[in-house]
């Protein structure tokens, strides 16, 4: 148990990671990436390298949010095991998921 | 061991403080004690319904032709009797020792969220009772304890059956998810100084694994329970294959929680089992950081093998081969385990109690279930015995052989601590030895049964098959079973009513709970104890192994004494809302409302029971970061799987309707856009709220957070206009299955932004009324990492549904 002000110091300690100033530019990026998101869906020639380029971009932002709002970059390490361990297991058993329905559906149709 | 009281500070109800008795002191009861055995008494009553259900099922089989029940009953019978023994009995008592033992081993007080535990508790209770009420009504659930489609869909289950069992499951399950997410909290981040990690006793750490397991493996057994009850209740097309869906996608999403599930049954056991060896042996584990390492493996390994269980529904070659490989690695982990406890046993200066009878039993019968669960792993040998009585012998013999053997060890070993007096060893030795005849008399023969040709979950049969004789046994071993667990039930009552007292540490233990008096004080111990190492108890009495004692530490200082969480009838409130509103489901929508409000009324007050507690201003732990924001992140990876789950059917299904409107033709890029921007600007907001509670700049917290919430409700409007139009243009959930899988993964996207807009709001009324301070930091910090999680969501949503052609 601690005092009011070693509570203020251990909120400190997890949250100020960025100053505003920070904030406001990965806010800037975010904005500039969707806008990009939305204008290669428009032009012609990237179609073959489309789906791989999106998937890029909105990893990207995901990446963004996560290690900027929500602190990760600047909290303890056991944070983001806890975070990123479950997120590539989920992706992985979403990726098996998409296959072997997908296998399925090819089977049957 | 009494504490002096002016150290012993709680909250004004403490019902359940030392010598608080009566049925309003449980009811309200958070101490993890009381819970505890509020589990276990639960899980034992269920147990007795399970186990008189499976005895019906075996009279019926004792005989070609009999007639003790109809088919429909027997149906109703088996899939209730599984339901029960895993979601009612076996989770449950291991959530017994859970809740009882965790926080004892590692020397905390109680567990991270105290009340948090209660609503589990209620959840759990109210849930099952829900379930078994379907008995009531005459429509149990009857379509097998894995509820495959097309047999649970409203065409050839019409009824409220299947109903039941849809929305019990759910209330289980996030009566599970919260329990995990609680116990990840607790073990992560309060353990008694000098515990780290590779120090903590093996059962908290098979414990943690199967937390991790729970909160994983739930989120995709839910998405599918959703998806099957909007089949049901809403005409959607999740599993209609004419509508381009596909049944295999239910067996899928079971089994990604059932596999693991197998795990959350035994892996508790195991941990049980390495914490009495060593005891009765009078050494410590061999090799405990190999038997560590392998829980963890068998716990990873266990979300890459489900389709083991689908090796008949035709996957292919590659898949067959993949999870064939994957299962047969999962048992070097575990064989590793096996040999690490005879390697205990070996050499060891053996005290045959009950206990470690039951221990050794496990070793031998859960090694029987093991080998022919490596049969399994073969997909020829598979398609020969699944659905056939071999597979029931297999896992009754992992559930019960294992699991149970497992938890009667643990209940023969924390039997004095829990209630101050002993079980008498000579009935437990009878009451083993006749568990061990009948369960083998019971569940050998069936693999016998199953090998000659006998299929699962028949009513009945005709003569000269040759299977008559092996059935009878099977029915008298039954009743040998059901002989046993009499005989545990009288040898409690005569010990709680007579039994010898014991003391603290009747069996000379190695672990942190047997430090303190038995049963323990409310505050667990007078001083938070010292941890020397692994076996930490052992090394202060006996010394290492050349007998050096460490030097005593001092104890550690609580400044502000000791603080106990005081009581709350808010969690059954709460539970009980949850259940009307499930039972409303089956009933009226009025009742769904009532229901509903009652639980988010119980849910605020919950909330704010304790806001300007001081004592709870502080709970910064082991990690170095507060036990919420840390519970924040446990469940934040609870909801990958969540909407990675729904995000991959959709993906799934995508192209697979059969008539429009498609994706192309109906979403409106430009408008999406903007909310999408909406929302990203919304984060930004609410970092901006978190600094400026963080400085105190008040006016500038109410308005950033104010902001965020409007943004929240702008995305909100965005979202219902586009429902709207699609409404209007033809896209309906039951028009296509483009329309279920959009407006589901959307709609729940949208609760959930719905939620954060709730709490956010919810923190500026505080502030507005001068509640919320710097203090309060940490609560604005969580509530934001659920917000940029939604974000996040939305941002994958975003490109997988709208952009990518």
């Amino acid at each position: 148990m601690s005092t009011p002000g070693h509570v203020i110091q251990d909120s400190h300690a997890g949250g100020h990671g960025a100053s505003v100033a920070t904030y406001v530019r990965v806010a800037l990026i975010l904005t500039a990436v969707t806008a990009l998101e939305v204008g290669v869906i428009y032009i012609r020639f990237l179609t073959p390298i489309i789906v791989p380029l999106l998937l890029t971009m909105a990893t990207a932002k995901f990446v963004l949010v996560v290690m900027f709002f929500m602190h990760l970059r600047y909290d303890p390490r056991p944070l983001s095991a806890l975070f990123v361990g479950p997120l590539i297991v989920a992706i992985l058993l979403a990726l098996a998921l998409i296959a072997l329905v997908g296998t399925l559906f090819a089977l049957h149709g | 061991m009494a504490v002096h009281p002016a150290a012993l500070r709680q909250h004004e109800h403490a019902a359940h403080a030392a010598g608080a008795t009566g049925l309003w002191s449980w009811i309200t009861t958070v101490d993890h004690k009381r819970i505890g055995i509020l589990y276990g008494v639960s899980a034992l009553v269920f147990f007795i319904v399970g186990g008189l259900e499976a005895l019906i099922i075996r009279l019926q089989l004792a005989r070609p032709h009999a007639g003790v029940v109809s088919a429909e009953t027997f149906n109703a019978l088996f899939t209730m009797h599984g339901t029960t023994m895993v979601f009612l009995a076996i989770m449950p008592f291991s959530a017994a020792f859970f809740n009882y033992m965790i926080p004892l081993m590692i020397g905390a007080r109680d567990v991270a969220f105290p009340r948090l535990n209660a609503l589990s508790y209620w959840i759990f209770l109210l849930g099952g009772l829900f379930l078994n009420a379907s008995f009531l009504v005459g429509a149990p659930p009857d379509g097998g304890w894995f509820g495959y489609t097309s047999l649970t869909l409203r065409q050839f289950s019409p009824g409220l059956s299947i109903d039941f069992w849809v929305l019990g499951l759910q209330i289980l399950g996030v009566s599970s998810v919260m329990a995990g997410v609680n116990f990840i909290t607790t073990i992560l981040n309060m353990r008694a100084p000098g515990l780290t990690l590779m120090r903590m006793p093996v059962f908290v750490w098979m414990s943690l694994v199967v937390q991790f397991l729970i909160v994983l493996a739930f989120p995709p057994i839910t998405i599918g329970l959703i998806f099957l009850m909007f089949d049901r209740f809403f005409g959607t097309h999740f599993y209609d294959v004419a509508a381009g869906g596909d049944v295999v996608l239910w067996q899928h999403l079971f089994w990604i929680f059932g596999h693991p599930e197998v795990y959350i049954l035994i892996l508790p056991a195991f941990g049980i089992v390495s914490e009495v060896l060593p005891t009765f042996a009078r050494k410590p584990l061999f090799g405990a950081p190999v038997v560590i390492y392998s829980g963890v493996l068998i716990g990873f390994f266990g979300f890459g093998v489900w389709a083991h269980h689908m090796f008949a529904a035709g996957m292919g070659p590659v898949a067959d081969a993949v999870f064939s490989v994957g299962t047969m690695l999962i048992a070097i982990p575990t064989g590793v385990k096996i040999f690490n406890w005879l390697a205990t046993m070996w050499g060891g200066s053996i005290r045959p109690t009950v206990a470690f009878h039951y221990a050794a039993g496990l070793v031998a019968l859960f090694t029987l279930g093991g080998l022919s669960g490596v049969m399994h792993a073969s997909p020829p040998v598979d398609l020969q015995q699944t659905d056939s009585y071999f597979v029931v012998a297999h896992f009754h013999y992992v559930l019960i052989g294992g699991s149970l053997f497992g938890l009667l060890c643990g209940a023969y070993y924390w039997w004095p601590k829990m209630t101050g007096r002993f079980l008498d060893e000579r009935l437990g030795k009878l009451q083993f030895w006749i568990l061990v005849i009948a369960f083998n008399l019971t569940f050998f023969p069936q693999h016998y049964l199953g090998a000659i040709g006998m299929p699962r979950r028949i009513y009945t049969y005709g003569p000269g098959r040759g299977w008559e004789f092996w059935n009878l046994m099977s029915t008298v071993g039954a009743f040998g079973i059901a002989l046993s667990v009499l005989l545990f039930a009288i040898n409690a009552v005569r010990s709680l009513r007579s039994g010898p007292v014991a003391p603290a540490d009747p069996w000379d233990g190695r672990t942190l709970e047997w430090r303190t008096s038995s049963p323990p004080p409310v505050h667990n111990f007078d001083a938070i104890p010292p941890v020397y190492g692994r076996d930490s108890f052992w090394r202060e009495k006996h010394g290492d192994s050349r007998g050096r004692k460490p030097a005593p530490l001092p104890p550690r200082p609580e400044p502000h004494g000791i603080h106990l969480p005081s009581g709350s009838f808010w969690p059954p409130v709460m539970a009980l809302g949850m259940i009307i509103t499930a039972a409303g489901a089956l009933i009226a929508l009025p009742v769904v409302i009532v229901g509903a409000l009652i639980a988010v009324v119980a849910g605020w007050a919950f909330a704010l029971e304790h806001h300007r507690n001081p004592a709870h201003v502080d709970q910064v732990g082991n990690l170095g970061v507060d036990h919420r924001k840390l519970a924040m992140w446990v469940f934040l990876g609870s909801e990958c799987f969540f909407f990675g789950t729904m995000i991959a059917t959709y993906l799934a299904y995508k192209g697979r309707s059969v008539v429009g409107p498609h994706p192309h033709e109906i979403l409106n890029i430009p408008l999406t856009t903007i909310s999408t921007f909406d929302l990203l600007m919304s984060s930004l907001l609410m970092v901006l709220a978190l600094h400026a509670v963080q400085t105190g700049d008040r006016a500038k917290a109410r308005l950033w957070l104010f902001g965020t919430a409007l943004f929240g409700l702008i995305f909100l409007g965005f979202q219902a206009w586009e429902f709207t139009e699609f409404v209007h243009e033809g896209l309906t959930l039951q028009q296509n299955l483009f329309g279920s899988t959009f407006f589901v993964l959307t709609g729940f996207h949208g609760g959930h932004v719905a939620l954060g807009v709730a709490l956010l709001l919810t923190l500026w009324v505080l502030d507005l009324r001068g509640r919320l301070d710097v203090r309060d930091a940490v609560k604005v910090e969580v509530v934001g990492l659920y917000w940029h999680f939604v974000d996040v969501v939305w941002i994958i949503i975003f490109t997988v549904i709208y952009l990518i052609p």
